[in-house]
């Protein structure tokens, strides 16, 4: 456990002092969602009707990038290397990996909601308290799949143009999911039908985080 | 083999319902079965290569994501060939319309991966932990996709079919051919792979 939080922090430490991650993101992510409403035109409307699945498309485009990013430290300076060395288990490194990742996600998540409310639609800071469970759940399974996926697309090639093209599909139940959920709660259809997707996302979520569990050991050894 | 292909092109046109087109169904529906079992087969491959690391489960794996990935292409095409007649249009959000192209989109992938990562040893483990994820992943594709039909109104009701006998017979050698045929080409495809992986290990001891 000292081990896993000592992972997590380490990570932390590291995007706290250079901001390099989350800056990126979250400017990639704004950038988008700009985009997004020009391109959506001035209809209140259109824009409010979009604004969840615009905002779930900039954040997995964004969290992707990030994720290549925070798998492309590890191989820089070989931190991976002297990681593995370290007598921590890999489900460990993998749970360390992931939550590090799900704090940034969570970040970015928070930035583009912001954005989202300003400039889609104010029933985003409204119904914030109900939106977060959806949004958050939503994190744990993108992270749990990227991480792993990250872990395997930073060995290649292609790195980081390789990483969305294995995650988003896979990815695609939980981005279903989480915004049946935020639907649920902007249009206002009470807590069973929230609780009903919630459940499903959440089941998705622990089905990821268990692969990564179980697989990250394959992907890193030598 | 081919025979037996030819043999059930033919005598499939015995019963019409929906015109010509619904012919298309004979070699649609095996392919969409054998398209499946074939990623299944992949993840199978995958989960063995990781127990045991005998190099034949990769060329295993890559053989059935290969033919399984021509397969759902052609089940996606004639789908949508038939499906714009009899429907109307050519594509729509239906579960098995999404499940069948996000798998498609996931083994894709499993190819794209294979040929990023050239001839890097732990190639083979990061095919064989994709394919697994790919695989555990369509269930809940299917699952989350059912979720979203039940929210927004789908015009189109999920297609029963009441089989008369001859169709069933036509469908059934449709069947046993396509599922010949993927174990012919099957064999052959993993004959190479095996062929390759042992010129790659003669070039590396020629150095």
């Amino acid at each position: 456990m000292r081990a896993l939080l000592a992972l997590i922090w380490k990570d932390l430490v590291i995007e706290a002092r250079t901001r390099e991650i989350v800056t990126a993101m979250s400017l990639v992510a704004f950038l988008a969602l700009v985009i997004f409403s020009l391109a959506l035109g001035p209809s209140p409307h259109l824009v409010a009707a979009a604004a969840p699945a615009a905002m779930w498309v900039t954040v997995s485009f964004a969290a992707t990038l990030g994720l290549a990013r925070a798998h492309a430290l590890e191989q820089e300076g070989q931190a991976l290397r002297g990681l593995l060395m370290t007598p921590v288990g890999r489900h460990i490194l993998y749970l360390g990996k992931c939550g590090a990742n799900l704090a940034m996600m969570l970040v970015l998540q928070l930035v583009v909601a912001g954005a989202a409310a300003v400039l889609f639609t104010g029933a985003f800071a409204r119904h914030w308290a109900g939106l977060a469970l959806p949004l958050a759940l939503g994190a744990v399974g993108f992270t749990a799949a990227g991480t792993l996926l990250g872990a395997i697309a930073a060995e290649t090639r292609l790195r980081e143009v390789l990483l969305p093209i294995l995650l988003l599909p896979v990815v695609v139940p939980v981005i279903i999911l989480s915004l049946a959920g935020i639907n649920a709660v902007l249009e206002e259809r009470g807590l069973p039908e929230l609780l009903r997707s919630l459940k499903l996302l959440g089941a998705v979520d622990i089905i990821f985080v268990m692969l990564g569990v179980w697989l990250f050991a394959y992907v890193v050894e030598d | 083999m081919l025979l037996a292909l030819y043999g059930a092109f033919v005598f499939a046109p015995t019963e019409r319902v929906m015109g010509d087109v619904q012919r298309i169904f004979y070699v649609h529906l095996p392919l969409a079965w054998i398209g499946f079992v074939a990623f299944g087969h992949a993840c199978w491959a995958g989960i063995q290569y990781l127990r045991i690391g005998r190099r034949e489960w990769d060329a295993v794996g890559a053989a059935a994501a290969e033919i399984g990935v021509l397969f759902s292409t052609l089940v996606i095409v004639t789908g949508s060939l038939w499906a714009r007649p009899v429907w109307g249009t050519w594509w729509t959000w239906d579960p098995q319309l999404v499940t069948y192209l996000i798998l498609w989109l996931i083994y894709v992938g499993y190819l794209v991966l294979r040929s990023a990562a050239g001839d890097d040893p732990r190639r083979a483990r990061f095919a064989a932990v994709f394919a697994i994820v790919g695989f555990v992943d369509v269930p809940l594709v299917w699952l989350s996709a059912r979720y979203l039909r039940a929210l927004s109104p789908v015009i189109f009701t999920s297609h029963s079919i009441g089989l008369a006998p001859p169709m069933a017979w036509a469908l059934g050698a449709g069947l046993v051919a396509w599922s010949l045929f993927y174990w012919a080409l099957f064999r052959t495809r993993l004959r190479l792979g095996v062929l390759e992986a042992e010129v790659a290990a003669l070039a590396g001891e020629g150095d």
